[in-house]
């Protein structure tokens, strides 16, 4: 007998979590930050365990530096070019997110990188052009889970430090920052669009 | 000083085996444990490819699922635009897992195509292809 998965085998969980790019893939991470060979199991194998389906997000930084980029502040990537870059990134992102949607997927939520200076929950440079372009889809992003910033990064679901809860109650703009915020960027823009 | 694990292996996994599209076949969460158990014993990173347009709609309207099969190609190049740039840092494809219902009909043989276009276009060997077959263990053959 065939074992081949088909919908009535297996039914539809309809509950989608995204992901940074390195959840699944360590190789995209800056050197020497690698926490495996490849996948973070603790990781990739809760969210499975949690009946979620899974889509990976590319990953910001290496399309935008590279593979022997230099690990990076918050502040070297609060930059008009990387935030343009990571908005052409995520057109194709949120077409297929709004596919999803239509089809009836709830989006659980996110899971990301603690200490990312692009996919930090709480800071990531990333995490904001994602949740910007989401929203303005009419995608509600309410929940984020995160990898550990430690030197293992395994993730434990009964460390409520994994749990970043909502995004909208909790993000805020690092207060040793030295660039601008979004509120400035978007003035700026304003003045541009005028002229 | 942190050491770094990578091993600088990537393997392509079809978007399904993933997440269950709305227009494909669902997997589920055993065999999806079993993938990462998989890439995990080739010390691999996983590059989830994009979804195919024909499987981001439920029901079999070809209309619609042609139109956004159009989109494939552009989200290949992007894949692939990245994997060159691994490999010209020495990361290895070891190559790309897909199910039995990727590659079905027209339209799952058309997007395989694109696959190999994008591919080629790019001057990277997909590598092996895995394909699963009896919901369990991936089966190699070789690129023809």
């Amino acid at each position: 007998m065939s074992n081949h998965p088909t919908p009535e085998a297996a039914p539809r969980p309809r509950r989608l979590l995204i992901t940074s790019h390195c959840v699944l893939n360590q190789n995209a991470v800056v050197l020497p930050l690698a926490r495996s060979a490849g996948v973070v199991r603790s990781a990739a194998d809760w969210a499975v365990e949690q009946g979620y389906s899974i889509y990976q997000l590319p990953c910001p930084e290496f399309r935008f530096a590279g593979p022997q980029r230099r690990p990076a502040s918050f502040d070297d990537y609060n930059t008009d070019a990387f935030h343009a870059s990571n908005r052409e990134l995520l057109k194709g992102v949120i077409a297929h997110l709004k596919r999803y949607v239509e089809a009836g997927y709830e989006i659980v939520g996110g899971l990301h990188v603690t200490g990312s200076p692009a996919c930090d929950p709480d800071t990531g440079n990333w995490i904001s052009d994602v949740l910007e372009a989401a929203g303005e889809a009419g995608i509600e992003i309410t929940q984020m889970w995160a990898i550990p910033d430690t030197e293992s990064g395994c993730f434990d679901p009964a460390d409520p430090a994994t749990d970043f809860g909502d995004p909208a109650d909790r993000r805020w703009f690092p207060v040793d920052a030295v660039s601008v915020t979004p509120e400035q960027r978007q003035a700026v823009l304003s003045r541009t669009e005028v002229r | 000083m942190m050491a770094d694990l990578r091993r600088k292996r990537i393997v392509l996994v079809a978007h399904s085996l993933l997440s269950d599209l709305p227009g494909a076949p669902a997997t589920g969460p055993a065999q999806r444990t079993r993938i990462l158990a998989w890439a995990d014993g080739l010390a691999a990173g996983i590059y989830q490819l994009p979804p195919p347009g024909h499987q981001l709609v439920p029901g079999v309207d070809p209309r619609a699922r042609r139109a956004l099969s159009r989109g494939d190609g552009a989200d290949l190049g992007f894949v692939f635009d990245q994997l060159a740039v691994y490999q010209g840092d020495d990361y290895e494809l070891l190559g790309v897992l897909v199910g039995p219902h990727d590659l079905v009909g027209r339209a799952g043989q058309g997007w395989w195509r694109r696959v190999q276009e994008a591919a080629a276009s790019h001057g990277i060997g997909l590598g092996k292809k895995w394909i699963i077959t009896d919901g369990a263990t991936p089966v190699s053959e070789a690129l023809a």
